[in-house]
């Protein structure tokens, strides 16, 4: 079985993949919504969970982990998709012509794509994992560091400056 | 493996005056102030309006209550008029009434906004832009000090993460200055970027 940290990294890479083509402009757009997200999440959670812990005991007794990790991953998902949807908060302006623009696409794409799989992996692996099979104690001591350094864990004290400046940014471009 | 994060009403502040900034930048100043006798008088006058419309509400929801019963069509009217006693008024407790209260606030406030997208032009000039900016995070400001105490009584809302671990790898320097370094990296990128399409 294909370790979660190796998927992990695979996934980063493509969202590094994806930025080097759209450009960072595009990039910090994104990264703008799902900051903003991510701040909604961590504020939000409190109320939130119980609501959907209770629903989802509701609709499926014996299987409200997995409807429970499917709303947070859906949710997350679903936010990236419309990010990167259309043009939404791209950062206005053109790039400009330079070797270092290819890195910095790069790397705004890597921050994107931290944020993204970085919360799919923080809230299943906080639900025990339900749809992948995987038992928390058999990650790999990789893993099991990697886990705690993912975005609502690391950033939480910093999501809303992080999304204010985002949002100053934007405007003042 | 928690941790509580503290979010102050501080950080709650500036998260929404940043936010309503945002928007009066994009629709300027003339716009704003529209807006602004909307959220200053609104705190006062929703609670009167909401004793003074409390009658009003349970007359208008009894007579929805009565359609949906059945209303004219029934062939008994009797059975949907029983039924309709025994229902209790949507506006009872002075809680009931607060709740009206804030909808209708909510209410006075969407509505200026939106009359003002609608009649008011939009900003001429950057410098129309930066001050509906001002004013959006003064209206900004004000509404969250009017609506705060309606939602959250607490002086703060705790935030529990599972931090434990970030602790013991990562100290919160460390997590700091990698949002810097990005801060700083953005900066960097968005000079470098030529100007606006």
């Amino acid at each position: 079985m294909v370790p979660i940290e190796l998927v992990w990294f695979v996934i980063v890479l493509i969202f590094g993949l994806i930025g080097v083509v759209r450009g960072y402009l595009k990039e910090l757009g994104v990264t703008t919504v799902m900051v903003l997200m991510l701040f909604a999440f961590n504020t939000f959670e409190k109320r939130i969970a119980p609501i959907v812990a209770k629903v989802a005991s509701m609709l499926a007794p014996c299987q409200d982990e997995k409807i429970q990790a499917a709303v947070w991953v859906v949710g997350i998902v679903l936010v990236a998709f419309i990010s990167y949807h259309g043009e939404t908060l791209a950062f206005e302006g053109s790039l400009p012509k330079a070797k270092l623009v290819v890195l910095l696409n790069l790397g705004a794409g890597l921050v994107n794509g931290y944020l993204i799989a970085g919360s799919v992996w923080h809230y299943l692996n906080r639900l025990g994992y339900p749809f992948l099979g995987i038992q928390p104690q058999d990650l790999s001591p990789l893993a099991q560091a990697l886990v705690p350094l993912m975005p609502p864990c690391l950033l939480a004290p910093y999501l809303l400056y992080l999304g204010v400046f985002l949002l100053l940014m934007r405007v003042i471009r | 493996m928690t941790q509580p994060v503290r979010l102050d009403h501080l950080a709650i502040a500036v998260f929404v005056v940043g936010l309503f900034a945002v928007v009066g930048y994009q629709r300027g100043i003339l716009r704003e102030l529209v807006v602004t006798p909307a959220v200053v008088l609104a705190p006062l006058i929703s609670p009167w309006l909401g004793r003074v419309l409390k009658p009003w509400v349970n007359r208008f929801y009894k007579l929805a209550m009565f359609a949906r019963f059945g209303g004219l069509t029934t062939d008994d009217l009797s059975v949907p008029l029983a039924r309709l006693k025994e229902l209790p008024p949507l506006i009872q407790t002075d809680e009931d009434v607060r709740r009206l209260g804030i909808v209708l606030f909510l209410l006075i406030v969407t509505l200026a906004y939106l009359i003002g997208q609608k009649r008011v032009k939009g900003p001429a000039s950057r410098m129309q832009r930066v001050m509906g900016a001002v004013l959006g995070g003064i209206n900004g400001y004000a509404l969250f000090q009017a609506v705060l105490p309606m939602f959250l009584t607490a002086q703060f809302v705790v935030v529990v993460v599972p931090a434990q671990g970030v602790l013991q790898l990562f100290h919160s320097w460390v997590a700091l200055a990698l949002v810097v370094a990005f801060a700083v990296l953005v900066l960097f990128a968005l000079r470098l970027a030529r100007g606006k399409k």
